[in-house]
């Protein structure tokens, strides 16, 4: 669990550094949905640290306090509930990781600037973010190949 | 439903309606802004390394542009051309004389987009309630409220702020008021006066903490007419949506 404090720590750290420049990836996102594969028969004591997150950065950033908390508690509910209906032969699929991750971040992206109305268009910061999410996910998918391999190994 | 079905239910659903009612209650709190404002000084300390390294890097690339002595130049000329619009207004005295503080815009509230925005500079930096915030010289808006180490900024485009102005070309005097949409509006400008789209919009003499002659916008449409006084739409000089950093005009008097 020390990984999903780390990248929010990493997250508001670099978002102070490019605070006027650009809106940083969501690792908390990513680090939710990369613990909520794996654990997905027992998620149950990931809620809790995924609305306390989500909560400090909408107290940090968003000035929404809720809205991330409820997108966070919802991405780790639909992470588990995917992965325990997958067949077990597709849990270790890179590319359903990497589209799951994608589309979990998008949502924790959009869903602010959808209930606020502010923030979107074609020019909006939050696209240039998914544009760097994309290579965040790219490497993670990476990982979740490496540790399949270790696992089958 | 087995016991671990119960427990991830009451974890999914426990967390998922606090997160619901919280998004629902929390705009426009008082008890969140201070929440927020708690979370921010908390993070003072840990963000302190990231500050230092976004203001090396600002000056790094500054002193590489050659802008930070243009930047010194703009300051001291912002702060020449203040002292100046104070010396012209005899009747008025601006204390040690006015000066300027550079914040960073902090926190912008999505539910109050048009009505304010937290910045970086509080009250142990000499900000209080009431002095003037420009972005590139043009006004855009009023310090409201201040904490030790941050001040929240009042938006012209907010509907409870009302800052009155003068009409250069012509020196009437006005209000101007915003809609909290994003529009603003000169008030009470008897309607035989006949502004002209635009002209162009300055503060008006009105306290000693908000200095004459601060340009603040032109007037981009002529609107209705409501007993006897006409309201015009103005446009802003600043860009209220890219408002990253002001400038505070400290110094004057309370």
């Amino acid at each position: 669990m020390a990984i999903l404090w780390f990248s929010l720590l990493a997250r508001d750290l670099l978002q102070v550094v490019f605070s006027g420049t650009a809106i940083v990836p969501d690792f908390t996102v990513l680090a939710l949905v990369w613990i909520a594969v794996f654990r997905y028969e027992d998620s149950a004591p990931l809620f809790i640290p995924a609305f306390a997150t989500g909560l400090f950065w909408d107290l940090r950033w968003t000035a929404l306090p809720g809205v991330t908390s409820s997108a966070y508690i919802l991405i780790v509910a639909g992470s588990a509930w995917a992965w325990s209906h997958l067949p077990p032969g597709r849990r270790g699929n890179p590319i359903l990781f990497f589209a799951w991750a994608i589309a979990a971040h998008g949502l924790s992206s959009f869903l602010p600037a959808l209930l606020s109305g502010h923030g979107l268009g074609l020019h909006s910061p939050l696209v240039s973010q998914q544009g760097m999410a994309l290579a965040c996910v790219l490497g993670l998918t990476a990982l979740f190949i490496r540790q399949g391999r270790t696992r089958h190994d | 439903m087995g016991r671990t079905g119960t427990r991830y239910w009451i974890f999914f659903l426990g967390t998922l309606s606090l997160s619901l009612i919280l998004a629902a209650v929390s705009p426009g709190s008082l008890l969140v802004d201070k929440a927020m404002d708690l979370t921010g000084l908390a993070m003072r300390v840990p963000e302190w390394p990231a500050r230092i390294l976004r203001n090396a890097v600002a000056r790094t690339v500054d002193l590489a542009a050659g802008e930070r002595a243009l930047r010194e130049r703009i300051d001291r000329l912002e702060k020449e051309n203040l002292s100046l619009r104070g010396l012209l207004q005899t009747t008025i005295n601006f204390g040690s004389g006015p000066g300027v503080q550079e914040g960073h815009v902090t926190l912008r509230s999505s539910a109050a987009w048009w009505s304010e925005v937290r910045i970086d500079r509080g009250f142990k930096d000499g900000i209080r309630p009431g002095m003037g915030a420009t972005q590139d010289g043009a006004l855009v808006g009023k310090v409201s409220r201040v904490e030790s180490n941050s001040a929240w900024i009042e938006l012209l485009t907010s509907p409870s702020l009302y800052i009155p102005v003068v009409v250069e070309e012509t020196r009437d005097l006005g209000v101007l008021n915003g809609e909290g949409d994003g529009n603003i509006w000169l008030l009470y400008v008897p309607a035989e006066k006949k502004l002209r789209i635009g002209m162009n919009l300055s503060t008006a003499l009105v306290s000693e903490q908000l200095p004459p002659g601060i340009p603040i916008g032109k007037i981009s449409g002529v609107g209705s007419e409501i007993g006897g006084y006409r309201i015009y739409k103005l446009s802003l000089n600043a860009d209220l949506s890219k408002l990253y950093k002001v400038k505070v005009i400290s110094g004057g008097k309370p």
